[in-house]
Parts: structure tokens; C-alpha cells; sequence
């Protein structure tokens, strides 16, 4: 594409443009090429991000994508006692189970399933949600309609863009001490909220800081001229305002929520059937703990039902990221 | 946006008698002053977690470093049946593999960032962004999924091919030594560089967004080609926000834990090597490890691993955002 293909516009771009193909046209050898390798590099280095990210899904959609199907995302996860049944192992499931009776013939082959992760992510991504992102967007407006450049509020903004830094595995380490052993309220679906929430909080606070303040003064000053009050204000004219980009922000947060795995690894227990993963205050399980689950403890059934997770997982995250992004696309400021 | 150019709730046309009347409450005083509180109350939740944060943890811990002293901070010796735990070995694995995850991933961010400010056209531009999002939305534990089942097998062919051919080398065959398995150091190191590639990249591209119009433009007006121009003014006037970069990114890389357990290897005792093709462990690998099913002297012990990557990430990322906060401060002057 050529500068007169292009309507002229007084624009940066097109004078750049210009002068690009003048420069071109008067540079000699060495520097030519020189010029021509450094950009060669930076295509390279953009080509060799793709490669495992191409790689990744790639894989995870091969393999995944034969397993999941509704009763994979529905049925229980199967024991090893019952997978050792399908070999015809009867004793292998007497110790997991001594009252199990044993037929000559395994009644029906255990099928791949993650329904308990299902829910278990929905429930612990949902509920860590629910505690961060209320908490989050008030902490938002303390910052921006209250704390402003105030001395306190510089040190809270600083400190919550160091907590987006603190490691997941610390956040679950924090829950695991104070939560679950300190005040002696044992391993569930809450203290994994617990952990994802403590994680999800800075990255709330941050994002809802950058959209409200992306709201004009204007409307402010219009509000305060009407007689409000800056709770008022604030309920009825800057959060509604601002709502598409808290949206999108918040539902970032829980897509990185929903995939980790460290924090729940010691604060959520464990959970193989639907019924008893549907709870808050019990042990459950989730998506991301499930794939570690089956790589670390193998089983017959444990890659597929890996592959399976991971797919499930991805697509959640995508759906989650995406709507994100379609929402924050109406909410461009400028 | 066209909400902000006709504002429906504030134009005072639009706005019904009662909407007014509503709006100018003089009695909601009280209310006023709770949701100060409110917020901030909410505001200073993220201060009392991280005071939370160590102190719960530092208080479990407790025991392991009064009971086992210096030899816990200074000891390589992790044998936690003979009660001796000496976190050396994984604080050195950890920063082995952070720091080929940084020297791998900032030289691709960079150039990444550079393509994306400086040279692809506009289209382009939002593609990459793309991209980045995808690769930093992929969860950690699926990075470790396709490089435990799809990468260990090939990756042990791969290394013990290289390791053959640089046996009679003498630095070489120090780095890379045999290795038991496709998981070791130099995996870990890799995954680590894919994961922080993104976070590195945004925030190098925010860097190079700072640098002012006029000087490059300035450059290419004096004939200096695209990469002399990069290399004269943008990179020098950058240096400063991108060590803020590369410090995030090495604080995201020491607390990675899920990719970096399954990919590390996990020895029972790491010792401290330079072998890069050889199993090892990391501090945070340790803890996801060991922790679940810990108890005894081993239970503070690895949650004393992770206060120290507690402070360790305090501080790289009090020192990167101190840096990019600077950084943002020059952009809103020159704006």
C-alpha cells in the first residue's frame, strides 16, 4: 500500500509514511539491511510467541475435544476403584470399598466425567466473584471519588499494583494458615473463594480505578448541582456511567480466578461426585485441581479426562475473556 | 463514546421533576458519611490483607526458623524424614529457571513490543494484541499439561542428543549434562519465558508509547533509518520502564507454581547445579508439592518457603512498580 492509494489525511501516519518511502529510497547498503534484519527480528519474535500458543490449544482441542461432550461435563468422576473394576479387578475395589460385592462382570464401564469440577468452578469462581468484585469496586471508589492524591490513597493504589504482583501459591498458603488450620475451619469451597478472591481483589481494584476515572467531571459537577450528595452521585451517575468498563474489568478478574490452580490446591479438599462437590461449606473441587489431579496421580482414564479439563477449562476462560473484551469495546473513552 | 456527547441523565431537560427532586436530597447526611466509610473501609481491606498475609504466614512458619536457625536460610541439606531443611537447593532452582524465563522472554517481548509500536500497521496492531491476550488467558496448569504428556518424551530425546554431542566441552558440559527426563531446569525456564512474554510485552509497549513523537520523528527527519531510529531514541529513553518490565516479569516468574512443578522434575533433595537439562525443584513447586499432605516439622517448614517468596516478590515488585510508576508520571507530563 502506497501513499496515494491512501486519501490523503493530516494525520502522523500519513506524513510518516511518506517519509518512510523517501528514506528507503536514499539509504544505502549496510544500513539497508540492517534496517531489514532488525525488522525481520521483531517479526520473528512476534512468530515465536504464536508458536506455543498455537501449539497449546492445538493440542488441547485434539485431544480434548473427542472426550468433552454433555455427559463429560455432567457425570461423576470416576474412582479408581472403579476403573480398577474395569479391568475385572474386584480385590483392588474391596479395599477401596470393603462392603463392595463383586459380580463376575463389571456392570457397566466407567465413563470419563467431570461434572463435580464443573460445578466446583462455578460455585468457588462464583462466590470468590461475588466477595472480590463488590469489595473491589468500592475500594475503586474510595480511590478515585474520595482518597484522590491523597498521601493514604497514593499508598493504597501502590499497594495493590504490588498484591497483582504476590504469587497465587500465597494467597492459597495465607488461606491455608489463617483459614483452614488457624481458625480451624477445615478445607471447602469457601476457603478456595477465599484464596481466588484475595487474587481477583487487587486486579478489581485497579481496573474499576482506570474506568471510573475515565467518567467526565462534568457529570459529577452536574449531579452535585442538582443537590446530590457523593454517595448519590456516585450510585446514580458515576458507577452507572462507568458500568460496561467495571463489567469487563471484573469479568477479567474471574477468567484468571477460574484458571488458577494454586491457590485451591491446599484450601478446597476433595470432591468426586456431583452431589457432594454442589456446596460451599464442604470440600469440592474445580476444573484446573482435577487436571493437576490426573496428571500427578495417574489413572487409566486420567489423560483423557486431563485433556477433557483442559479444554473445558480453556473454553470457559475464552467465553469469559471474550465477552470482557466485547463489552469493553463499547466503552472506549476517547 | 456517545453517552459522554449527550449525556441523557445530566442534560437538564432530560431529567424529570421527581429525578431532580430525588437527586437533591439535603437529609442523606448519614448516608453520606457511611459510604465514605464504606469505601474506605474497602480501600484499606487491600493494606490489611498483606499485613494478613505475613502475618499468618510468618506466624506458622515460626517454628521452622527458630527450630532449625541459620541452616534453614543457609543449608542446601532438604531431607525433612532426618529432620534437616535446608531451603538452598529450591530457592536456587527457583531463581535458575526465573532467570532463563527473563533472558529468554525479554529480548522476544521487546521485539514483540517494537513490532507492535513501531513497525506493524494499525490492523496488525490489534491482532498482536490478540495474541497476548490469548497466550496470557492459557491457565498455568494447562501449560504443565501439554508440555508433562505432549513435551517430556520428545524434550529427553532432544537433550540427550545435545548432551552426547557437548560431553567433551568444558563449559558446556557443565550447563548441559545428562538429563533423567524431558523435565528439568531448562523446561521449567521455558514455560516460565511463555507465560511472562505477555505481561513483559504490555508493559514494554507501554514504555515505548511514552517515548515523545518529536525525537522520533525528529530522527527519521535527519535520515536515520527505522532501526537507527530505534536504537538512537527510543531504546535509550526507554531503558528505565523497561527494567521496570523485566522486573515485573521476574516477579511473576519466581512465583509461578503449577507449570513449574509438573515441569521441573522435582528431585527429593535439589542440590545446587548448573545442570540445566537435570531434574531440580523450585520454592514454589515445593509448596505445591509437598503442602497438601504435610504435617509435622515439614508443614512450616515449606510455608516458611513461602514467606520468603512472599518478601522476595514484595520487594522485585515494589522496585518494578516504583519504576513504572515514574515512567507513567514522565508520560503524563509530556501528554
Amino acid at each position: 500500500m502506497t501513499a496515494t492509494t491512501v486519501p490523503p489525511e493530516p494525520g502522523m501516519a500519513t506524513r510518516l509514511r511518506v517519509a518512510r518511502d523517501v528514506r528507503v529510497s536514499t539509504v544505502t547498503g549496510a544500513r539497508l539491511v540492517r534496517n531489514r534484519i532488525a525488522t525481520a527480528t521483531m517479526v520473528f519474535a512476534f512468530v515465536l510467541a504464536t508458536v506455543p500458543l498455537v501449539f497449546v490449544i492445538g493440542n488441547v482441542l485434539a485431544k480434548g475435544g473427542p472426550v468433552v461432550t454433555a455427559g463429560f461435563l455432567t457425570r461423576d468422576i470416576p474412582t479408581t476403584a472403579a476403573a480398577q473394576e474395569l479391568k475385572g479387578d474386584c480385590a483392588a475395589r474391596q479395599r477401596y470399598d470393603p462392603t463392595a460385592v463383586c459380580e463376575s462382570e463389571p456392570v457397566a464401564a466407567p465413563q470419563p466425567g467431570m461434572g463435580p469440577a464443573v460445578v466446583g468452578t462455578l460455585i468457588t469462581t462464583g462466590l470468590s466473584a461475588l466477595l472480590a468484585i463488590p469489595l473491589g469496586i468500592l475500594a475503586a471508589v474510595y480511590l478515585n471519588e474520595y482518597g484522590k492524591q491523597r498521601r493514604l490513597a497514593r499508598f493504597i493504589r501502590f499497594m495493590t499494583d504490588v498484591m497483582t504482583g504476590v504469587p497465587s501459591v500465597v494467597m492459597g498458603i495465607f488461606i491455608y494458615t489463617l483459614w483452614v488450620v488457624e481458625l480451624g475451619q477445615g478445607r471447602s469451597a469457601l476457603a478456595a473463594s477465599l484464596a481466588l478472591a484475595c487474587l481477583m481483589l487487587p486486579i478489581v481494584v485497579r481496573s474499576s480505578e482506570e474506568m471510573l476515572r475515565l467518567v467526565p467531571d462534568a457529570l459529577r459537577e452536574c449531579s452535585a448541582a442538582l443537590g446530590s450528595r457523593t454517595w448519590k452521585t456516585t450510585m446514580r451517575v458515576v458507577l452507572p456511567t462507568a458500568l460496561p468498563g467495571l463489567v469487563s474489568g471484573s469479568m477479567l478478574a474471574v477468567a484468571r480466578a477460574a484458571g488458577e490452580t494454586a491457590p485451591v490446591l491446599f484450601t478446597i479438599g476433595a470432591a468426586s461426585t456431583v452431589a457432594s462437590a454442589t456446596t460451599v461449606k464442604g470440600q469440592s473441587t474445580t476444573l484446573s485441581f482435577q487436571i493437576y489431579n490426573m496428571i500427578t496421580n495417574g489413572g487409566d482414564l486420567s489423560p483423557q479426562m486431563a485433556w477433557g479439563a483442559a479444554l473445558t477449562l480453556i473454553a470457559l476462560v475464552l467465553v469469559l475473556t471474550t465477552i470482557a473484551r466485547a463489552v469493553s469495546s463499547r466503552f472506549v473513552m476517547r | 463514546m456517545t453517552a459522554i456527547e449527550h449525556p441523557p441523565d445530566t442534560s437538564p431537560s432530560a431529567i424529570s421533576r421527581t429525578r431532580a427532586a430525588s437527586l437533591a436530597d439535603t437529609t442523606g447526611a448519614t448516608a453520606d458519611t457511611v459510604f465514605r466509610l464504606l469505601a474506605v473501609a474497602a480501600g484499606l481491606l487491600v493494606l490489611v490483607i498483606l499485613a494478613l498475609i505475613a502475618y499468618s504466614t510468618t506466624r506458622s512458619a515460626w517454628p521452622a526458623f527458630t527450630k532449625h536457625g541459620t541452616s534453614y536460610f543457609f543449608s542446601t541439606d532438604w531431607r525433612p524424614n532426618q529432620g534437616h531443611f535446608g531451603i538452598v537447593g529450591f530457592a536456587w532452582g527457583s531463581a535458575v529457571i526465573s532467570i532463563i524465563g527473563v533472558v529468554l522472554a525479554v529480548p522476544t517481548s521487546v521485539g514483540i513490543a517494537l513490532f507492535a509500536t513501531e513497525v506493524a500497521p494499525r490492523r496488525l496492531r490489534s491482532t498482536i494484541t490478540t495474541v497476548m491476550d490469548l497466550l496470557a488467558s492459557v491457565p498455568s496448569v494447562v501449560f504443565g499439561l501439554v508440555g508433562f504428556i505432549v513435551l517430556k518424551a520428545p524434550l529427553q530425546n532432544f537433550y540427550r542428543s545435545i548432551g552426547d554431542a557437548v560431553s567433551g566441552v568444558p563449559v558446556l558440559r557443565t550447563l548441559f549434562g545428562q538429563g533423567s527426563s524431558g523435565t528439568s531446569l531448562l523446561t521449567a525456564g521455558v514455560v516460565l519465558a511463555i507465560m511472562i512474554t505477555p505481561i513483559v510485552t504490555s508493559v514494554a509497549r507501554e514504555v515505548f508509547a511514552t517515548v515523545p513523537r518529536n525525537d522520533k520523528e525528529g530522527a527519521l527527519a535527519l535520515g536515520a533509518t527505522r532501526s537507527e531510529m530505534i536504537n538512537g531514541i527510543v531504546i535509550p529513553h526507554s531503558l528505565g520502564g523497561l527494567t521496570g518490565a523485566i522486573m515485573l516479569g521476574l516477579g511473576r516468574a519466581m512465583g509461578e507454581t503449577i507449570a513449574v512443578t509438573l515441569l521441573i522434575g522435582g528431585v527429593s533433595n535439589p542440590d545446587v547445579t548448573l545442570n540445566l537439562f537435570g531434574p531440580s525443584d523450585a520454592m514454589p513447586a515445593g509448596i505445591a508439592r509437598y503442602l497438601p499432605e504435610a504435617s509435622g516439622d515439614l508443614r512450616p517448614a515449606l510455608i516458611g518457603m513461602g514467606v520468603v517468596l512472599f518478601l522476595i516478590t514484595l520487594l522485585v515488585n515494589v522496585g518494578s512498580r516504583s519504576i513504572i510508576r515514574v515512567i507513567d508520571r514522565r508520560l503524563k507530563g509530556t501528554a
